[in-house]
Parts: C-alpha cells; sequence; structure tokens
C-alpha cells in the first residue's frame, strides 16, 4: 500500500516536472521571440560608481537581495520594469560548474533588478553620470501623449468616456473620444473630436478650453414601443483643468456644453460633467 | 638568354614596383582624407535611457466561465491589456464575450423565448485600476521559483446584452504566476455587476467571472 503511495507520489512528481521544463523551454523560446520582434532596443553597458548597487530576484522592493555589484565593476542594463532595471554582470571567463558539474567558461555572469534609485548613480563608458529618473513634475510639463478614462453625466444619463489626446506643442493639442451614457429611457454612443487649447502648460493645475464636434447615435431602450435609433452631429464647447498627481498620473476634470443638431425643429443642448484618471508620455 | 631573363624580371620589377607606388599613394591620400575626417573634438556616445526595452505592457488572452444572472452560466473568452505604473499599480481594459442560454422559466414554460438569439449574446468591456497587494514568490519542485501577484482590481465599464447596454461596475481579484520575465499565467475571479430592468423592474445583476488566461509583457 505504501509502495504504491509512493510510486503515486513520484508519478505526480514526474508530470510536475515534465509541465515545468516545457514551461522553461518555453522561457528560451520567449528569448528568441524577444530578439526577434522587439530586438531594437540597446543593452547598456554602465559603471557602477557607487560602494555597490543591490541586485534581486525579482522587480520588487520584497525580492530577496542575492547578489552586489561593486564600485567599478561593469554592468549591462538589459531591459526596465517600471522603476525596476535588469542588470547583468559582466564575465571575466572563470571557469564554473554547470547542471552536469561540467566546468564551462564565462557562465558566472549574474542577472537581477536593481532599482531606479540605486541605478541613477551609474556612469557610462565615459565616466559620466547618466542621467535616469523617474517620470515627474517636468514631463507633465512635456507631456506630448495623454490617454485616460473619464466618468460622469451627461444630461443626467450616466456616462463613461475614453479618450486620446497629442500634443502638437505645449499649447495646443488635439484629442479623439469615444463615449457611452445610459439613460433611463436611452443610451447614447458618441465620438468627438476636439482641439484643445492649454493657456498655462506650465502649471500644475492646467487649465484648458476645447472645442469640437462630433456624432452621437441614441438607441432608446429596447423595451420602450415603437423607437428606432437614431444618429446626429454634435458641437461642443467646454473647460477643464488637468492635474498632476504622481509619476505619469494625471486627474482631469471637465465641463463641455454639446449642441446636438436634431432633425427636429430644435437643436437640443446638453450638459455634460466628467471626472477621470489619465495617463501622460 | 640571359638577359631576356634579365629583361622579363626587370619589367616585372618594374611593374610590381608602379603597382606598389600606386598602391600607397591611393593609401597616403586615403590616411589624408581620413586624418581629415577625424576631428579632434571626439563626439561622445550618449547614453540614451529610452533605449532601453522598458516592458510596462502587458496583453493577452483569457478563458473562463461566466454565470449571467438568470440566463445560465456560459463560456467567456476575451482580451486584456495592462499598463503597469509602478510595481504596485496598473491600468487594465478588457473586452470579453459570453452568451446568455435560456432562464429557468423558458425552459420549465416551454413557451417563446423571451430574448432573441442575437438578444442573447453578451459582449463587455472594462476599464481598472489595479493593485498588486501581495507580491511574491512561489516555490515549485525544488529547482522552480517563480514571481508571482495576488492582486485587487476595480473598474467601470460597458455590458451589452438584452438588447441594450448596461453601466457595469467590476470588481475582482487575481493571482499571476510570472512563468518568465516576460511571459505571465493569471486566474482571475471578476463581479461584473449592473442594473438591468430586462424584465420590468430594475434588478442590481451579479455576473461573475472565473478565468485563467495567459499574458505577454512588451
Amino acid at each position: 500500500m505504501q509502495n504504491s503511495d509512493k510510486h503515486r507520489e513520484s508519478i505526480f512528481g514526474l508530470s510536475i516536472h515534465l509541465v515545468f521544463s516545457l514551461l522553461v523551454s518555453l522561457h528560451s523560446l520567449n528569448g528568441y521571440a524577444e530578439s526577434r520582434f522587439f530586438g531594437t532596443e540597446e543593452i547598456i553597458s554602465v559603471i557602477v560608481e557607487q560602494p555597490y548597487i543591490e541586485m534581486r530576484t525579482g522587480p520588487g522592493r520584497g525580492y530577496p537581495i542575492f547578489h552586489i555589484a561593486e564600485r567599478g565593476d561593469k554592468v549591462d542594463i538589459i531591459k526596465r520594469r517600471t522603476d525596476w532595471f535588469k542588470v547583468r554582470t559582466q564575465a571575466f571567463g572563470l571557469l564554473e560548474k554547470d547542471r552536469n558539474s561540467k566546468l564551462v567558461p564565462g557562465s558566472n555572469t549574474k542577472t537581477g533588478w536593481v532599482h531606479i534609485d540605486q541605478i541613477a548613480k551609474v556612469l557610462d563608458g565615459n565616466q559620466q553620470p547618466i542621467n535616469i529618473s523617474k517620470p515627474a513634475l517636468n514631463d507633465f510639463y512635456q507631456r506630448s501623449w495623454e490617454a485616460g478614462i473619464m466618468a460622469g453625466s451627461f444630461g443626467g444619463a450616466d456616462e463613461i468616456s475614453l479618450y486620446g489626446g497629442y500634443y502638437f506643442t505645449k499649447n495646443i493639442s488635439a484629442e479623439v473620444t469615444y463615449s457611452e451614457s445610459f439613460g433611463d429611457f436611452s443610451n447614447g454612443k458618441a465620438a468627438t473630436l476636439s482641439i484643445v487649447h492649454h493657456p498655462f502648460p506650465e502649471w500644475r493645475y492646467s487649465p484648458f478650453f476645447t472645442l469640437g464636434g462630433g456624432t452621437r447615435q441614441t438607441d432608446p431602450k429596447s423595451n420602450l414601443v415603437s423607437t428606432t435609433d437614431r444618429t446626429d452631429d454634435s458641437v461642443h464647447v467646454g473647460l477643464g483643468v488637468s492635474v498632476y498627481i504622481t509619476r505619469r498620473i494625471m486627474l482631469r476634470a471637465q465641463y463641455k456644453n454639446h449642441v446636438v443638431l436634431t432633425d427636429r425643429d430644435d437643436d437640443e443642448g446638453v450638459d455634460e460633467w466628467k471626472i477621470g484618471l489619465s495617463a501622460f508620455f | 638568354m640571359e638577359n631576356r631573363t634579365k629583361r622579363v624580371l626587370l619589367t616585372r620589377f618594374l611593374l610590381a614596383s608602379a603597382a606598389l607606388i600606386g598602391t600607397l599613394q591611393f593609401t597616403t591620400v586615403y590616411a589624408k582624407e581620413a586624418v581629415q575626417v577625424i576631428e579632434p573634438d571626439i563626439h561622445r556616445r550618449q547614453i540614451k535611457i529610452d533605449a532601453i526595452d522598458s516592458e510596462n505592457f502587458e496583453i493577452g488572452v483569457f478563458y473562463g466561465i461566466i454565470s449571467i444572472e438568470d440566463f445560465s452560466s456560459n463560456d467567456v473568452y476575451g482580451v486584456r491589456g495592462t499598463y503597469h505604473l509602478t510595481e504596485d499599480f496598473f491600468f487594465e481594459a478588457s473586452y470579453g464575450s459570453s452568451e446568455g442560454d435560456l432562464t429557468s422559466f423558458e425552459k420549465l414554460s416551454g413557451g417563446s423565448p423571451l430574448l432573441n438569439d442575437s438578444d442573447r449574446e453578451y459582449n463587455f468591456y472594462d476599464i481598472s485600476v489595479g493593485w498588486n497587494v501581495l507580491p511574491g514568490e512561489v516555490f515549485i519542485l525544488e529547482e522552480y521559483a517563480f514571481n508571482s501577484a495576488l492582486y485587487l482590481v476595480a473598474g467601470i465599464g460597458s455590458t451589452e446584452f438584452a438588447g441594450d447596454s448596461w453601466l457595469t461596475v467590476n470588481l475582482g481579484a487575481g493571482f499571476k504566476l510570472l512563468l518568465s520575465d516576460a511571459i505571465a499565467w493569471h486566474i482571475d475571479v471578476r463581479d461584473h455587476i449592473f442594473d438591468r430592468d430586462t424584465f420590468g423592474a430594475d434588478q442590481t445583476t451579479h455576473n461573475i467571472e472565473f478565468s485563467t488566461g495567459i499574458t505577454v509583457f512588451f
């Protein structure tokens, strides 16, 4: 009985083994895919300037430090994830035992993750400090793209919006917005294009004015009788404020007055209030 | 005979020297040009930090089961993209698709169905904010250690079902296991909550999705 249990255990162990060796081979395939499709980025060699930098097993503050690179050591920066840099120490051709206890040359490099605060103090090949910093307020002033999600009210109906904007200059940007509104009697979908003017791009609380137009589709609720969908053009003016929060994140609040150009005798004016979070680049 | 040999050798020698002089001259010219090209103020190669491959985006597919309130459970599949802002926080966008089955009432009564087939299609999208609340590492057997994280997400979006769109709040938790630096395996549980008045009165529905997926960082 005990024997068969052991047997089962070993089969279980073996199958787990198999699955994970498969995953590990996926690893190397992944390395290939990376170099094949995302290979345009450079690997940068730098020299450690401070007494040491700490290398961790993963890109996070909780992962254990397993190695340090000392002052004067050369390391390669392979890639970056959020505030963490994957670095590889450079080998000096020492011999090392591999998995099958064979001595192989030059495999004594260590690869680990280093925090941006430590990477920021390394030197380049000309002994010059390199400029690595966290995204900050200054990047907000010089943003060229932004994208975000907003929620609010469109004439009393709940509304959510997705938008993206591109800055032609610091003051002028163009935005595309897709909105969906959810009312008691009808739902709406709208796509708009706006020109946005930012008179004070170098303020942390940066106001803006916007002008644009688009198209709006109104779908009456399906439980109402004899109604049809309709599509109207619309124009809008608005104003709002972008507020830098932290890193690449900003808060955005805005008001727009839409005029929906309906087929009926009167055009329809709608107030829209929204607030949301955006990332900028 | 001897003279002839001498003459041949001489000719060859002269030709060879001419060729050599030609090459030398060419080399000199080349060298002169080269000297002009290399100017004393050497342009230092600036390290551009943007050149480092940054992998803050994650994209992938998921597949699972969603329980559509009143319309039984069905398989759900979709795509999901994530932007990692810091090691703790991320933005996430999903689009998924499923289909509502017959309600118990429709099955038992045997009458005409409440919804036609196209209205039974269940499509949703949402944008959420996520928090890696329990980052960590997972150990499997003796050889394997994988980075992992338990995360919470909350967001808003839209669900298209029963002929209308509904403003949808989604709340959920997930677990991701990083099989490598660039590939992650996810298990997710999400509640898609929306108010629906398909059957007359407004009713808050909870549509729970249980799914698994693979994502790639780039």
